[in-house]
C-alpha cells in the first residue's frame, strides 16, 4: 500500500516537472525567436527530464511477503541484526528437529510470544514486565545529551509510589539532572482520592513530602485528583515524555512496584502522549498555587 | 571562624575628600558644612545613578569605622554585629550606630520598607549581580520561556541569557519602549499588550523592572493579576534597583516571586549592596532551598550572602560596611517619610524649567511617571556620554548623561528656589 502511494507521488512529481519544463519552452518560443524545431526538441527534453525525475524518486520497496530473500539481504546489511538473525535461525532449526508433540506445542506457544515481542520492537516499543530494570534505560535516556526536557505524569494510587530504593534513586536522578540544568523537568501528579481527599488542602504526608522535595528543587509540579479526570479516564496514566524521542508508560501494583513498563520510540505514541499531557494541564493545578492558598 | 573587614575606608579612592580628622569628629555632615566643602553646593540630581549619602548612613559608616579603630575585629565587634547597638558598653561614644540593631533586624526593616509587613524574607549580597545570577537560576529552574522587555537593564538580561541551561529554555524579548515614549500608552494599554505577547509566545515566566533606568514605572502587579487569569506564571522576577525607596513597591513586591534591589541609589546608603526579597508562599521554600544549595555547592558564592545566610560560618573576609550603611539609610527612610505631593511639585518644576530651556522631555503617560525626568536636546545628538554632565557640573548641577543629548534628572527630596535658579542656569547654559 505504502509502495503504491510513493510511486503515485513520484509519478505526480514527474508530470509536474514535465509540464513546467514544457511551459517554459513554449514561453521561450512565443516571446523569443526560436524555430519550431527547437520547440519540438524542447518538448522532448522536457518529457525526458520528467521521466528522469520519476525514475529517481521511485522507491523500490521489496514486497517482503513474497520476496523473503530480498528481506534477508536487507537484514544482512545491519551487522548486529544479521548476527541475531543467524543465531535465531540456528536455534529455530534445532528446535524444529525435536519431534516430541508436547515440545512442539510449547514451541508454538513460545514462538507466538516471541513474534509478538519482536513485532513490538519493530513498532519501536520495548516492554519490561515485573522488573525494575527499565530504570537503567530510563537513566540512559535522561542522561543522553539530546534529552533536555522531561515531562512526567505520575499516577499515585499508593503512598509507596517511588518510595522504595529504586524509586528513590530515580527521584535523586531527577533532582540531580534538574539542578544541573541538563534536563528541565516538569511533572503532573494524578493522585487517587483516598490519598488526597477533597476535604484536604494537601495529599497525605508521604506523598506530599515526595512532591515538596521536587518543588524545592524547582521542578514544576502540578496536581490533579483522580476523580477530576472521571470523564476522561484515558488521561489517568503514568507516563514520561523524554525530550522529543521516546515515551515510557508505567503500570504499578498496590505496593508501588512496577508490573509493566513500556518504552516507545514510535512517533505516534509520542504525539499521543503530548496530547494527553496538554489535556492534563487543563485539569491540573500548580503545587505553588496550592501552597499560596494556605 | 568569623572574619570581618570594617576598614575599606583607606582604599576607597573616591572618599578622599574626607581626611583622618573626619574619622574622630562626631558629625561629619556638620564638619563638611563648616568648612564650606564644595559638595554641599552641588544641586544633586543624579540619585538614579548613585544617591547622595543619607545622613543616617553617613553617621553609621563613620561610627563603625571609629569603632574599628578602637576595637578592631574583636569579639566586641561580633557582639555589635549580631546584637546591635544595645551591645555597646558606651553607646554615647558611637551614637551613629543607634540605627544598627543587628542583621536580623535589618532584614525586618527591609521587609517593612518593601512589603509593608514583617512576613517574607530578605537576603543580602555584596553585589546585586550575584543575586541576579542566583535569581536567573531560579527562573530557569521553573520556566522554559521567559518574557523580558527592552526596558530591562541590559547587563541583567545578559546574566539571564547566560543562565539559559539547555535547548528547551529560552527568552522572549518584547519591545515596549516605543509604546511608552511614542504612543504614550497607559498602564492598562501596556498590560494588555504584554499579556497578549506573553500568551501568544507561550511564555511561562517573566522578568520586569519595577522602574526602568529611564524612569518608567511598569504596572507589575496589574500585569501579574491579569496574566494569572489566562496563563501559568511559574516564576516572576522584578528588578527594583531603581524602585526601592523611590516608589511604593508594596503591591508589586508582594505579588512577584523574587525582587532584587540595591542600596546605593534611592535608598542613599552609598555602599552598594544587593538585597533579595521574597514573600510569596508558593515560592518561598523553593527560593530558600535554592539559596542553600547555591551556598553549599559554589565555593565562589557571594561573600556577603555566604556570611549572612550560611549556617556554617567559614566565609572569606567580607566587607560588612554596606550592612551598617543600609541600616542608617533605611532608618532615615522609615522615620522621615517624604511628602509625595511635595515631590510631585518639585518634579513639575524640573519639567517646567527644562521645557522653558528648550529641552524635550520623555513624554510618558502620567501613570508611568516617577521621580526621574528624561530630558533631551536635539542639538547635542552627536555628544558622547558625560559631555553634558561635565558641562552641567560647571553650573553646580549633577545629572546622568546617556550621550546623544539625552539626560536623566532625578527629583530631589528638597528643591529650593535657589536650586531652581541653579538648574535654570544650567539648562539654559547648555
Amino acid at each position: 500500500m505504502r509502495k503504491t502511494n510513493q510511486n503515485k507521488k513520484a509519478l505526480l512529481h514527474a508530470v509536474g516537472w514535465s509540464l513546467s519544463a514544457a511551459s517554459a519552452t513554449i514561453l521561450i518560443y512565443i516571446f523569443g525567436s526560436l524555430q519550431i524545431l527547437l520547440l519540438v526538441i524542447g518538448l522532448i527534453v522536457s518529457i525526458a527530464v520528467g521521466l528522469l525525475v520519476f525514475v529517481v524518486q521511485r522507491r523500490v520497496e521489496p514486497d517482503f511477503q513474497s520476496d523473503t530473500l530480498e528481506l534477508l539481504f536487507r537484514l544482512a546489511k545491519d551487522e548486529k541484526v544479521e548476527q541475531a538473525q543467524k543465531d535465531i535461525s540456528e536455534a529455530l532449526y534445532d528446535a524444529s528437529r525435536r519431534k516430541d508433540a508436547v515440545f512442539q506445542t510449547l514451541l508454538e506457544s513460545r514462538l507466538s510470544n516471541l513474534t509478538d515481542d519482536l513485532r513490538q520492537l519493530g513498532n519501536g516499543r520495548i516492554e519490561f514486565a515485573n522488573t525494575e530494570s527499565w530504570r537503567v534505560f530510563y537513566e540512559q535516556l535522561l542522561r543522553s545529551p539530546s534529552t533536555t526536557m522531561y515531562r512526567s505524569v505520575a499516577h499515585i494510587e499508593t503512598q509507596h509510589y517511588w518510595q522504595d530504593g529504586a524509586g528513590e534513586k530515580s527521584t535523586s536522578l531527577n533532582l540531580e539532572l534538574h539542578d544541573s540544568g541538563k534536563v528541565s523537568i516538569e511533572r503532573i501528579v494524578i493522585i487517587a482520592d483516598h490519598l488526597w481527599p477533597t476535604t484536604e488542602a494537601f495529599p497525605t504526608t508521604i506523598v506530599r513530602r515526595w512532591i515538596d522535595q521536587q518543588h524545592r528543587h524547582g521542578i514544576w509540579i502540578e496536581l490533579v485528583r483522580e476523580s477530576e479526570l472521571s470523564r476522561e479516564p484515558h488521561l489517568v496514566a503514568d507516563f514520561g515524555i523524554y525530550g522529543f524521542r521516546a515515551v515510557g508508560r508505567q503500570v504499578s501494583d498496590s505496593s508501588g512496584r512496577t508490573t509493566r513498563f513500556t518504552l516507545s520510540f514510535e512517533f505516534d505514541d509520542l504525539k499521543e502522549a503530548e496530547t494527553n499531557w496538554k489535556r492534563l494541564q487543563v485539569f491540573s493545578k500548580p503545587y505553588a498555587e496550592i501552597l499560596e492558598q494556605i | 571562624m568569623r572574619k570581618c573587614l570594617c576598614s575599606s575606608f583607606e582604599v576607597t579612592g573616591y572618599r578622599k575628600t574626607l581626611d583622618s580628622t573626619d574619622l574622630i569628629e562626631y558629625d561629619p555632615v556638620v564638619s563638611l558644612k563648616r568648612r564650606g566643602n564644595y559638595l554641599d553646593e552641588v544641586l544633586y540630581l543624579d540619585t538614579a545613578r548613585l544617591g547622595k549619602i543619607a545622613n543616617g548612613a553617613q553617621r553609621a559608616l563613620t561610627d563603625v569605622l571609629r569603632f574599628n579603630k578602637a576595637y578592631g575585629a574583636s569579639t566586641y565587634f561580633d557582639d555589635l554585629l549580631f546584637g546591635g547597638h544595645q551591645q555597646l558598653k558606651s553607646p554615647n561614644d558611637f551614637r551613629g550606630l543607634r540605627s544598627w540593631n543587628g542583621i536580623e533586624n535589618l532584614r525586618t526593616d527591609f521587609k517593612h520598607l518593601v512589603f509593608g509587613k514583617e512576613t517574607g524574607e530578605a537576603v543580602f549580597a555584596s553585589r546585586s549581580s550575584s543575586l541576579m545570577a542566583l535569581a536567573s537560576k531560579m527562573v530557569f529552574s521553573r520556566c522554559r520561556n521567559v518574557l523580558v522587555t527592552d526596558l530591562n537593564w541590559q547587563p541583567y538580561v545578559d546574566i539571564l541569557t547566560a543562565a539559559i541551561p539547555n535547548d528547551s529554555c529560552k527568552i522572549t524579548f518584547v519591545p515596549i519602549k516605543h509604546l511608552i515614549f511614542d504612543d504614550r500608552s497607559s498602564a492598562s494599554d501596556l498590560v494588555h499588550f504584554l499579556k497578549a505577547a506573553y500568551i501568544q509566545n507561550g511564555c511561562d515566566g517573566l522578568f520586569l523592572p519595577a522602574v526602568c533606568d529611564r524612569g518608567v514605572k511598569l504596572p507589575v502587579k496589574l500585569l501579574l493579576e491579569e496574566l494569572k487569569q489566562y496563563a501559568r506564571v511559574r516564576f516572576s522576577l522584578m528588578d527594583a534597583a531603581q524602585a526601592i525607596n523611590h516608589i511604593d513597591l508594596q503591591d508589586a513586591a508582594n505579588a512577584v516571586d523574587f525582587t532584587i534591589a540595591g542600596t546605593h541609589k534611592w535608598l542613599r546608603a552609598f555602599e552598594p549592596m544587593g538585597v533579595g526579597l521574597f514573600a510569596t508562599t508558593g515560592s518561598c521554600s523553593f527560593i530558600r532551598s535554592t539559596i542553600e544549595r547555591y551556598l553549599l555547592s559554589d565555593c565562589l558564592a557571594d561573600p556577603l550572602l555566604q556570611f549572612t545566610e550560611s549556617r556554617v560560618r567559614g566565609s572569606e573576609t567580607v566587607n560588612l560596611q554596606p550592612l551598617f550603611a543600609a541600616s542608617g539609610a533605611i532608618s532615615d527612610s522609615l522615620t522621615n517619610r517624604i511628602d509625595e505631593t511635595q515631590l510631585d511639585i518639585f518634579r513639575s518644576r524640573i519639567v517646567a524649567i527644562s521645557e522653558a530651556a528648550g529641552w524635550t522631555l520623555g513624554n510618558t503617560h502620567p501613570e508611568l511617571a516617577t521621580r526621574i525626568v528624561l530630558a533631551h536636546k536635539k542639538k547635542f545628538g552627536h555628544f558622547a556620554p558625560d559631555v553634558i554632565r561635565k558641562f552641567m557640573m560647571n553650573f553646580g548641577v549633577a545629572i546622568s548623561d546617556f550621550g546623544s543629548g539625552q539626560c536623566r534628572v532625578s527629583t530631589p527630596d528638597q528643591f529650593s528656589s535657589s536650586d531652581e535658579t541653579k538648574l535654570q542656569q544650567a539648562m539654559v547654559g547648555c
